[in-house]
C-alpha cells in the first residue's frame, strides 16, 4: 500500500510539471536501552513510516516530506511543495542531475540473530555485564553513561527514470561515557561501535571487556601520567585517531557539495579546489579510500538514495588526491559521473553527499609495533576524546586519552592530554609509515539543515608520524 | 483534518488504557506540524522543502519501569474532513496493539529505583503572547521567496561576493493529556533565518535571525551585518597564540552560552557531562553575569506554556551575581533531590529552553575601547570537551575573526582556536554590553539571548606546523 503511495507520488509531481521525481519511503523500527550510573533510566521502541519526495520543476529542486500517508493529504503537500518550488525558480541557476543506469535491485543484510528478535532483557543484560566488568576493576567511576539501540530500516526507491531499489538493513549502536575519578583530577572519555549487522556483532565487539581495559588505561593514566614533550618529536597514532584524521581532514574536505559551496552556510565549505585533483597531496604510502560496500560497517550501503549503485572511492591514491565525493547534482555541475555517495538520515530529509565507511588502506609495517620501534623519542596516542577542525578543513587538533611517551622503540609512562595541532598539509606530510592492522570505528556524522546524523564509519591501522610538535 | 477534539480523544483513549494496565504514570504527546524551507547557495535558490508530520508520543511508568514509544500509524486522522466514529475506533484499535506491545516490552525491564512520578494537574496556563502568528502559519511562496530575495541582495549591498543560507518557517499544535489530570494545547509558530556572506575564500560573516512573528524576523538587517563582517574580513593573516581579551559576538558567544545552560540540567550533572556538578550556591562566574532560562517571554522564539508533564513554564535564574542558583529539574528529579520542579521536563532529561544572559550597561563601542591588545570574534564551532566535568574544551572561530588594537580592529586574523574551560571563561567576563540578540542557529540549539560578552585572558592556541 505504502510503496503504490511512492509510485503515485511521482506520477502526481510530473503531472504537476515535475521533469524529475524520486521517492523514498523508509520504515525504521527499532529499540534503545539507556542506563546511567548504573540505573536503567529508559527503554522505548519506536517505529517510523514516512515518505520523501524530490522532484524538479522549472529547472529547480524541491522536496517534500510526511508521514501522513494518505493520498488526498500527499496530493495537498506535493501541489503546495511544487508551488514554492516554481516560485523560487525565480532566483536560481538551474539544476540538472547526472546521467546514470536505470538501477532495478533488492538486498537486504542477512542477520544470523535478528536485533528485534532479541528479548528486551537481553540487550538491557549487555549493559548490566559491562557494569559488572567496570565494577570488578573498583575504580572510582561517578560517572558512567550507556546507551543501546538497534533496528531495522526498510526502504523502497523509486525515480521517474525507471530505478526502483529495495532494501533493508539493520543497525546496532552503542555509545558510552565515562568518568574516572582519582583524588581530585577526573578523566573522560566517550567512544561509540556500530555495525550494519544482526545481534552477533555484540560477540565480537566484547565489550565489557573493552570498557574495563579502558577505564584500567585511564586511571593508570590519571595516576602516573606525565607531561607531553616539548619540541619536535614523533608520533605514533592508534586506528581510532587515524580513522578521524582520515573522516575529518580528508573525506569532509572531499565532498563535492562542500567544495561547490552548497553546504557553506552549514557545515562549511573546504580547503579542497577541483584542481588539486590529480595533484600530490601525501606521502605514497598514504592511500585513503571511502567505501560504502564494506559488509557489517556502520555507513554500509549498496544504492545510495539517489538510486546509484555504490563502490569503492580512491580519494587518495599513492600520495595523489584521485577522486572528490560526488551525488547527481554535482557530478552533472562538474560534468561527470555520482560516485554513489547521496544519502539522507531518514525520510524527511533531503539526500545530500555523505561519507560511507572512510579509512587509510593498511601500509607496510605487520604491526603497530614494528612503527614504534622505528621511534627513537616521541608519544604513542592510542586514542582521543577532544577533537575538531575548522570548517574548511585545514586546522586541525585531535586531544589523546590514552597515551604513551616512546623511548627508544619502546612504550614507556603514559602521558597526559597530548595535543595534536596541526594543518592539513602539515599532517598528511608528516605520515610515513603505516602498519597492518586496520580497524573499523562507527560514529554518526553530522552535515546539512536541519541536521543530519548519520551512520559512518571510519578507520586504518596505527600510523606513524614524523617531525610534529605538540600543542599545549 | 481531523479535529482537535478527535485527537485529545485518542489520545486520552491511550492514556487511560495504560492507567487501566497498571500505570503509575503515563503520559501522551501530539503534535501536528507543517514546514517549509528554501536553501540558498551562492546568491540562488538551491532547492526548496516542503514537509507535514504527525505523531504521538507515549512515555509509561509501571512499577518504576520507564518505557516510551511513539505511535505514527495514524494516517486517518490527516485526512481532509473530520473522520466519523468507525475511522476513530479503527485509530483506537491501532493505539491498543501498542500499548499491548508497550506492557509486554516493560515487563522484563529493570526498575528505575529513582523515579518519583510526574506533576500532579490540573494546571491553569497563562496564554504567552506572540508565539503564533497566522501571516507564518499562511505565507505565501512569493512572500517566502522575496524574503530571500532580499536577504540575499542585503548582503550583496554591504560588499559579499555570494551569500548561502536558509530560511525556515514552522507552524504547529502540540497536545498533551497526563495521568496527573493534565489536558493542555498550545499552538505557534516560528521563522528562522541563517546567512553567511562570503568575500574571498577566507573572508566571510555569518548572522542568523529568528523569530516567532513574521514581524519580528530581521532578514535585511541580519543580512547586512553578515555581509559587514565579510567585507570587514578581507584579507586574513594568520594570528598568534597567547592569551587575549575577546570580545564575543552574540553568535560566538551564543554558541557556548548554549553548553553553560545545558549543563544546569540535572541530568547533565548526574551523567558526567556538567561542569557544574556540587556547585550548587557557588561562585561559578563573574558577579556581573546573570543568566536565567525564561520560556514565559513573550514572543520568544523558545517559549512554550507547558513543559513535558503539563506544569506551567515558569522563569528561572540559573547564575545570579555570578552564582549558580539552581539546576534544571523535572518533578520526578525535584522530588529526589527535595527541591521543586523548575517545569524544564523533560521527563528523561530537563532542560533549558530560552536562555537570556542579561546585558550590562556600556555600549558595544565602550567594550572596544576598553581593549588594548585583544580579539574580536563573531563566530565559533566544533565546540568539543576534553573533560565535560572540568569544563576543558576547545572551539574554533569561523566567520570574521579580528585583532584589536587600542580600541580599534587592526586586522582581520585566520586558523586560531580557543582552548580553554568553560568555569575559567565565566569567571573572567568582565563586561558586558547593553546589546541583546536573541541567537539560535547551526551551533546553537538552545535559544539564547546575548549581549557582546567581553572575556580576559582567553587562551587561543594555533596549528604548530
Amino acid at each position: 500500500m505504502a510503496n503504490e503511495l511512492a509510485d503515485f507520488a511521482i506520477k502526481h509531481a510530473a503531472s504537476l510539471g515535475a521533469s524529475y521525481a524520486e521517492a523514498r519511503l523508509e520504515n525504521t523500527e527499532a529499540d534503545a536501552f539507556v542506563a546511567k550510573n548504573g540505573v536503567l533510566e529508559v527503554s522505548g521502541f519506536d517505529t517510523s513510516l514516512g515518505l520523501g519526495i524530490r522532484f524538479i520543476v522549472k529547472n529547480t529542486l524541491g522536496f517534500v516530506s510526511t508521514n501522513m500517508l494518505e493520498k488526498s493529504k500527499l496530493k495537498h503537500l506535493i501541489e503546495k511543495a511544487v508551488k514554492l518550488t516554481a516560485r523560487s525558480s525565480k532566483i536560481t541557476d538551474g539544476v540538472s542531475l547526472s546521467k546514470e543506469p536505470v538501477e532495478k535491485a533488492k538486498y537486504k543484510v542477512s542477520q544470523k540473530k535478528n536485533v528485534l528478535d532479541i528479548r528486551p532483557e537481553e540487550k538491557v543484560g549487555l549493559l548490566k555485564d559491562i557494569e559488572s566488568s567496570l565494577a570488578e576493576t573498583k575504580i572510582s567511576l561517578p560517572g558512567r553513561y550507556l546507551s543501546l539501540s538497534s533496528g531495522v530500516t526498510k526502504k523502497y526507491y523509486v525515480n521517474s527514470d525507471g530505478s526502483v531499489i529495495e532494501s533493508e538493513i539493520p543497525r546496532i549502536n552503542f555509545y558510552y561515557m565515562l568518568t574516572i575519578l582519582r583524588g581530585a583530577k577526573t578523566a573522560q572519555r566517550m567512544w561509540q561501535y556500530g555495525s550494519a549487522s544482526g545481534w552477533e556483532i555484540t560477540d565480537k565487539w566484547n565489550l565489557p571487556s573493552l570498557l574495563k581495559s579502558e577505564a584500567m588505561a585511564l586511571d593508570k593514566n590519571l595516576k602516573d601520567g606525565v607531561k607531553p614533550p616539548v619540541g619536535v618529536t614523533d608520533l605514533v597514532i592508534g586506528p581510532e585517531i587515524a580513522g578521524i584524521i582520515a573522516h575529518e581532514s580528508c573525506g569532509h574536505p572531499f565532498e563535492a557539495d562542500r567544495i561547490l559551496g552548497r553546504e557553506a552556510a552549514q557545515a562549511g565549505e573546504s580547503y579542497m579546489t577541483i584542481d588539486m585533483i590529480g595533484k600530490k597531496f601525501a606521502n605514497p604510502c598514504v592511500t585513503l579510500v571511502d567505501d560504502p560496500t564494506v559488509p557489517g560497517a556502520f555507513g554500509y550501503y549498496l544504492y545510495d538514495d539517489e538510486g546509484v549503485k555504490a563502490r569503492r572511492r580512491f580519494l587518495i591514491k599513492k600520495g595523489i588526491i584521485s577522486e572528490i565525493l560526488q551525488n547527481r547534482e554535482t557530478a552533472a555541475t562538474l560534468k561527470t559521473h555520482s560516485n554513489g555517495s547521496a544519502r539522507a538520515s531518514e525520510f524527511n530529509k533531503e539526500a545530500i553527499i555523505r561519507m560511507a565507511n572512510t579509512f587509510f588502506l593498511p601500509g607496510e609495517y605487520k604491526t603497530e609495533q614494528e612503527l614504534i620501534e622505528g621511534v627513537k623519542s616521541g608519544v604513542y596516542i592510542k586514542n582521543f576524546m577532544e577533537w575538531n577542525i575548522d570548517d574548511k578543513r585545514y586546522n586541525n587538533r585531535y586531544v589523546g586519552a590514552e597515551a604513551y611517551l616512546i623511548k627508544n622503540g619502546k612504550i614507556t609512562v603514559p602521558v597526559i592530554s597530548p595535543a595534536i595541532e596541526v594543518t592539513t598539509p602539515a599532517l598528511y606530510r608528516s605520515i610515513d609509515a603505516l602498519a597492518q592492522n586496520l580497524e573499523f570505528h562507527s560514529a554518526s556524522c553530522g552535515k546539512g539543515e536541519p541536521m543530519q546524523g548519520i551512520p559512518v564509519t571510519h578507520g586504518g591501522p596505527s600510523i606513524r608520524l614524523r617531525g610534529l610538535k605538540l600543542g599545549k | 483534518m481531523a479535529s482537535d477534539l478527535q485527537f485529545l480523544e485518542l489520545l486520552h483513549h491511550i492514556k487511560n488504557r495504560l492507567v487501566k494496565a497498571g500505570a503509575d504514570d503515563a503520559v501522551v504527546s501530539g503534535a501536528k506540524v507543517s514546514g517549509s524551507q528554501i536553501k540558498f547557495v551562492n546568491n540562488k535558490i538551491a532547492k526548496t522543502g516542503t514537509e507535514g508530520i504527525v505523531n504521538v508520543g507515549i512515555f509509561f511508568v509501571k512499577d518504576k519501569k520507564v518505557v516510551t514509544t511513539s505511535f505514527e500509524e495514524i494516517a486517518e486522522i490527516t485526512g481532509d474532513d473530520p473522520f466519523d466514529v468507525a475511522q476513530l475506533n479503527i485509530l483506537k484499535g491501532k493505539a491498543d496493539r501498542i500499548v499491548d506491545k508497550l506492557l509486554l516490552f516493560s515487563k522484563p525491564l529493570q526498575p528505575k529505583q529513582d523515579w518519583f512520578g510526574i506533576a500532579k494537574g490540573p494546571f491553569n496556563y497563562r496564554q504567552i503572547a506572540g508565539i503564533y502568528d497566522s501571516k507564518i502559519a499562511n505565507l505565501s511562496a512569493e512572500d517566502e521567496v522575496d524574503l530571500v530575495e532580499k536577504g540575499i541582495n542585503a548582503t550583496v549591498s554591504e560588499g559579499a561576493k555570494r551569500c548561502g543560507g536558509i530560511f525556515e518557517t514552522s507552524s504547529g499544535e502540540g497536545f498533551l493529556v497526563t495521568s496527573g489530570g493534565v489536558e493542555a494545547k498550545q499552538r505557534g509558530t516560528s521563522a528562522y533565518f541563517s546567512i553567511r556572506a562570503m568575500l574571498e575564500k577566507d573572508s566571510s560573516g555569518h548572522n542568523t535571525a529568528s523569530a516567532r512573528t513574521l514581524s519580528g524576523l530581521d532578514i535585511e538587517e541580519s543580512a547586512k551585518f553578515a555581509g559587514h563582517i565579510a567585507s570587514l574580513a578581507k584579507n586574513p593573516k594568520h594570528g598568534q597564540k597567547g592569551n587575549y581579551a575577546v570580545i564575543f559576538a552574540p553568535m560566538a558567544w551564543g554558541a557556548l552560552l548554549d553548553r553553560v545552560a545545558d549543563a544546569t540540567s540535572i541530568f547533565s550533572v548526574e551523567a558526567g557531562i556538567s561542569f557544574f556538578k556540587d556547585m550548587l550556591n557557588k561562585k561559578v562566574a563573574n558577579q556581573i553575569v546573570n543568566i536565567y532560562d525564561d520560556p514565559t517571554l513573550p514572543g520568544s522564539y523558545g517559549s512554550y506554556s507547558f513543559d513535558a508533564e503539563g506544569v506551567p513554564t515558569q522563569k528561572n535564574a540559573l547564575i545570579e551575581k555570578g552564582i549558580l542558583k539552581t539546576y534544571l529539574h523535572n518533578t520526578s528529579t525535584a522530588r529526589k533531590y527535595r527541591t521543586k520542579t523548575t517545569a524544564s521536563a523533560g521527563l528523561v532529561s530537563p532542560g533549558p529552553a530560552n536562555v537570556v544572559l542579561e546585558p550590562g550597561k556600556a555600549s558595544c563601542d565602550d567594550l572596544f575601547k576598553h581593549i588594548k591588545k585583544g580579539l574580536y570574534i563573531t563566530n565559533v564551532w566544533y565546540t568539543r570537551f576534553q573533560n565535560y566535568a572540568a569544563g576543558d574544551f576547545s572551539t574554533i572561530p569561523r566567520d570574521g575573526m579580528f585583532l584589536i588594537e587600542n580600541g580599534e580592529i587592526k586586522q582581520p586574523l585566520k586558523n586560531l582556536r580557543i582552548s580553554e574551560n568553560m568555569i575559567h571563561l565565566l569567571q573572567n567576563i568582565s563586561e558586558l554590553a547593553s546589546d541583546s540578540k536573541q541567537m539560535t542557529s547551526w551551533e546553537i540549539d538552545i535559544p539564547v539571548t546575548t549581549p557582546h560578552v567581553l572575556i580576559n585572558d582567553v587562551k587561543i592556541t594555533k596549528p604548530t606546523k
